[in-house]
């Protein structure tokens, strides 16, 4: 089996998505499959291949340091479900 | 042990958005639409970011990788808006270099840099005012971040804080962060194993995140030794984990978030193309590059003839070396110059806080004041209350010298006369002197020398001084 029923519960943890116990074998299973399909690639002899970074045959533009930005903290504060002292409010976090 | 240093690079903007980074502005002002992860918004690499890196990589003789790839970091918290940080896995900037350390027996010890990676800072979380809730600020969201890793190679707390000094000097003098660990310009995170003696290889380890002081770098890696071996030797197990140093209770303790298998599903950043660095690009950095601490202080130990110690206090900063070397070439004494920097002027600086930029003394006017020693004009102790009065009242010291008539009593006329004076007044003492042994008679003459100065306000020639008085004395009948 490429894919555990352990291991689906395990990403839809680190993925926050919610998913019902009874789907768990279904998603194992419709997973498994896509896995399946893509680790044929693991077949492929690529010994003489360099690997690639990026599809795009380019480079990365650098931007020069400056301040471009202007405190808009206010239109973004306003569209927040809730907001004190200038700060977003979140359920609390605990270290 | 092993070191991960988080360094706030010196730009201005973030490393992927115009925003500011200016360390202390209202919540949230210094965020905008990039940094809060808004749709539709694209990272663009800041060139100064890239720059910093490079700079950092020569300054240690790094390998610098030619293509690195960003990647994403993923994980969900409410300081990450994006849920994912742009990070660097499996390609970073700087690759294998190493780090030499003078522990102060002259011997050079090694740190092997295992990699240095270009980072985003996450935002920060606030608790105080905060019952039930946490407060976000954003404004460190995007702040650009190396984080240099070290190979295991500390074996104590004492090697971890010279480490962390030298580093701190390093990226000072190269210009690429101020370093302020109290602004958080400089974090450190310690990870800890143990080994019985014997063996080779390491135990288990777990990892203090974000210490802010040497202070508590110290105490947190001490408080963790001793943990760890009274759990070994109850024949107890270490757990791999992250934990908080406190420094209130002075404890560690093991974090109770982030800690569900650190299973942060790296994968390239499709937002940002790779970054190609030329060999022209290296070059003309490395032509700009600075004179760095370690060559200065060869160069110090050896052109300017002082010992290690005084040369370490001296590059200890751009400025103080920079101002030595004014002072230098103002009095043509380097020993001088070395001792006085480091008795009077940087005493009187920590005294009042102050840095050697803000020094009311400038090294024009101190290197002239040690120049008047040189030449035999003052006396040390002259120039010692010359010191503390231009200190206080920024005036030329060859001015003041010459306004308060301190120069040193050259005419052997005028001192032979104090000197008969003493002798005159002294009979008693005189007599002594003529019929004491060899011991004593260098107390007497110490006696004699000390009353001289005292009537010449401390201002007779002390060559002059012990000659005449020897002359003397040995025509006393």
């Amino acid at each position: 089996m490429p894919i555990t029923p352990k291991q689906i519960i395990q990403i839809s943890n680190l993925a926050r998505i919610k998913i019902e116990q009874d789907q768990v074998h279904l998603l194992t299973e419709k997973i498994g499959e896509i896995i399946s399909f893509v680790d044929k690639f693991k077949t492929i002899d690529t010994n003489e291949i360099e690997p690639l970074f990026n599809p795009l045959d380019a480079i990365q533009k650098l931007r020069f340091d400056e301040i471009t930005e202007i405190d808009e903290s206010e239109n973004f504060l306003g569209i927040a479900p809730s907001v004190r002292k200038n700060l977003f409010v979140v359920p609390k976090v605990i270290d | 042990m092993g070191l991960e240093v988080h360094l706030q690079l010196a730009t201005s903007s973030k490393i992927f958005s115009g925003s500011s980074t200016a360390f202390g502005g209202a919540p949230n002002s210094q965020a905008c639409y990039i940094d809060l992860a808004m749709p539709g918004t694209l990272p663009v690499f800041n060139e100064l970011a890239l720059r910093c890196a490079v700079m950092f990589g020569l300054g240690i003789d790094a390998e610098i990788n030619k293509i690195s790839v960003f990647d994403r970091k993923n994980y969900f918290y409410p300081d990450l808006p994006k849920g994912y940080q742009i990070s660097q896995l499996h390609h970073p900037i700087i690759g294998r270099g190493t780090f030499d350390l003078f522990l102060g027996d002259k011997t050079i010890y090694q740190i092997g840099i295992t990699r240095a990676h270009l980072e985003e800072d996450a935002g920060k979380s606030v608790h105080s005012h905060f019952d039930k809730e946490s407060g976000i600020d954003l404004n460190r969201a995007g702040i650009p971040l190396l984080e240099i890793v070290t190979d295991p190679d500390f074996r104590s707390s004492a090697q971890v804080i010279s480490y962390l000094k030298a580093l701190h000097i390093l990226v000072t003098y190269l210009g690429i962060s101020d370093g302020n660990m109290a602004e958080g310009s400089m974090r450190c995170d310690v990870n800890i194993s143990l080994r019985k003696q014997g063996v080779d290889s390491l135990g288990t380890r777990t990892e203090i995140k974000n210490i802010n002081s040497f202070r508590f770098i110290e105490r947190a890696i001490s408080f963790e030794i001793n943990r760890q071996i009274d759990i070994l030797e109850d024949g107890g197990e270490i757990i791999q984990e992250t934990r908080l140093y406190d420094s209130e209770l002075d404890e560690t303790r093991s974090m109770r978030s982030k800690e569900i298998a650190n299973d942060y599903r790296y994968f390239p950043e499709p937002d940002l193309l790779p970054i190609h660095i030329t060999d022209d690009y290296i070059s003309k950095i490395r032509n700009s590059m600075p004179e760095l601490p370690l060559a200065k202080r060869s160069r110090f130990i050896e052109t300017y003839d002082i010992t290690e110690y005084d040369a370490d206090v001296l590059i200890s900063s751009r400025e103080i070396a920079d101002y030595y070397e004014e002072v230098v070439t103002t009095c043509m004494n380097s020993k001088l110059a070395a001792n006085w920097i480091q008795t009077e002027l940087l005493a009187k600086l920590n005294k009042s806080e102050q840095s050697i930029s803000e020094s009311p003394v400038s090294a024009k006017k101190l290197g002239l004041l040690l120049s008047k020693i040189v030449d035999e004009t003052i006396s040390g102790k002259i120039a010692k209350q010359v010191f503390s009065e231009i200190w206080s009242t920024g005036e030329d010291p060859l001015l003041l010298i010459e306004k308060r008539n301190l120069k040193q009593m050259d005419d052997s006329s005028e001192i032979e006369s104090i000197v008969q004076t003493v002798i005159d007044q002294n009979a008693d003492q005189v007599k002594q002197y003529l019929s004491a042994n060899e011991q004593k008679r260098k107390k007497l003459l110490g006696y004699f020398v000390g009353q001289i100065m005292k009537s010449s306000n401390g201002k007779a020639n002390p060559k002059a001084v012990n000659q005449i008085l020897s002359d003397k004395l040995s025509e006393q009948p």
